[in-house]
């Protein structure tokens, strides 16, 4: 079985729940989604997003916003380079 | 990166040097970018999306920058099925490789693939039973990349398959069990382990072949600890169980374990062609022999594990760089591991 989109879990939730059934030497309840999540939500996809729109900005001429866009982007760059997962 | 040269050995996290029934642990995670849809619902330009992001967080950050990225299209199939049997992709990836990528590190124990079922499934490995750091690397990984998942209070991580939600993670041991299945033991393990959460199957072929095995988790949305901590228990006491039912063999059936051992070496050793699955069974009853102390030295082992993963079909084709029939690769097989075992005993 494969599901589509996030929307799914909400739709089919209890369908899935009768699914997935824990063998008794586990906990009785499942874990919520804060006891799994470790890696925290981080900023490229937000940065990719970002140099995206300023150069759609750049192209339609729009430089006052482009630049707060800029700015935007060299903030999350540099918060990255101090955490050492940016190369340059 | 060369794959005629990487066909020539196993990567480090190939097989453990100092016992042959562990081979190796792996690690699996599986991610959803937000926003998006899965990969089965996605449109293209959405596949095309999440591959562009994905490979900017690879080529912008320091650990990844040094993985080589392949597009699905651009492997011809005997290069997808060479990386299949080096573990990096899935079968899925073999027979539809569009709009799909994968990534892989120097050393090859770590794969980053894109677009298959899910977005992103982070597969990593380590040597022998070394499931943590198999764990950790690919952890550190899903870190590194720095993406938003997708995720609901309620659930943990979403997935394609409901049975990968939570955690997203699916931790598997490799273990090499040939008594087991000689005294009829196998079998019941399977079915006494099975109802407890554990999923058993045969790392290549079907049935029994080859007797190397894998065991993973069957459930993924549960306490991390819950997942990892069982299989160091687990591991340790199915190779407690193998090392046994090898004593009874060495004490009661002492000529039938003989037999077996200096058969495989002979029939490596005089063959002129060589199926897979033949040189698997055989390279198995020699690996026993060296664990038992019954043929070759304990140094040899290694070797000999190299050359269950370098005799199969694509690494044959890889080596000899042409397409390969079945009968033909069945003698390039025979070669190869002839040569291997002559120049052992030359050196030796």
């Amino acid at each position: 079985m494969e599901l589509g989109c996030s929307t799914c879990y909400e739709t089919f939730g209890q369908f899935i729940k009768n699914l997935l059934v824990r063998t008794p030497w586990q906990k009785e309840a499942p874990p919520k989604g804060a006891e799994i999540r470790d890696e925290e939500p981080d900023k490229h996809l937000q940065l990719y997003r970002l140099k995206r729109k300023l150069q759609e900005l750049l192209d339609k001429e729009a430089y006052e916003e482009a630049a707060k866009i800029r700015d935007k982007i060299r903030e999350i760059e540099n918060e990255l380079r101090a955490k050492g997962q940016k190369g340059t | 990166m060369n794959l005629g040269q990487r066909a020539k050995r196993a990567p480090k996290w190939w097989g453990d040097t100092t016992s042959d029934i562990p081979l190796f642990a792996r690690a699996k995670l599986v991610r959803n970018l937000k926003g998006y849809n899965f990969p089965l619902k996605a449109s293209d330009d959405e596949l095309e999306e999440v591959c562009e992001i994905i490979t900017y967080a690879i080529e912008h950050s320091k650990k990844l920058k040094e993985f080589t990225t392949f597009r699905g299209e651009e492997l011809s199939p005997e290069d997808r099925n060479f990386l299949w049997e080096r573990f990096l992709i899935s079968k899925t990836f073999i027979d539809s490789p569009k709009g799909k990528l994968v990534a892989i590190s120097p050393d090859e124990d770590v794969s980053v693939v894109v677009n298959d079922r899910d977005h992103l499934v982070i597969q990593s490995f380590a040597n022998g039973l070394n499931i943590r750091e198999a764990y950790h690397k690919a952890n550190e990984i899903a870190k590194i990349l720095g993406l938003e998942y997708t995720y609901l209070e309620e659930w943990g991580h979403l997935t394609s398959s409901p049975l990968e939600v939570g955690t997203g993670l699916r931790v598997a041991i490799t273990l090499h069990l040939p008594a087991l299945v000689l005294l009829r033991q196998y079998n019941f393990t399977v079915e006494t382990l099975t109802p407890q959460g554990f999923i058993f199957h045969n790392l290549w072929g079907t049935g029994t072949t080859g007797y190397i095995f894998v065991v993973t988790n069957a459930l993924t949305w549960a306490f991390r600890e819950e997942i990892i901590t069982p299989f160091e228990y687990l591991a340790n006491a199915l190779i407690k169980q193998e090392n046994k039912a090898r004593e009874v063999m060495n004490t009661h059936l002492a000529d039938i374990l003989e037999d077996k051992v200096t058969r495989s070496w002979g029939l490596l050793k005089y063959a002129r062609l060589l199926s897979e699955e033949e040189t698997w069974t055989y390279i198995s009853g020699i690996r026993m022999g060296i664990s038992m102390g019954l043929i070759f030295s304990a140094k040899e082992l290694p070797r000999f594990t190299n050359l269950l993963l370098i005799t199969r079909h694509s690494h044959l084709e890889k080596r000899t760089g042409r397409k390969l029939q079945q009968h033909i690769a069945e003698k390039e097989r025979a070669e190869l591991v002839r040569s291997f075992i002559n120049g052992m005993e030359a050196g030796s």
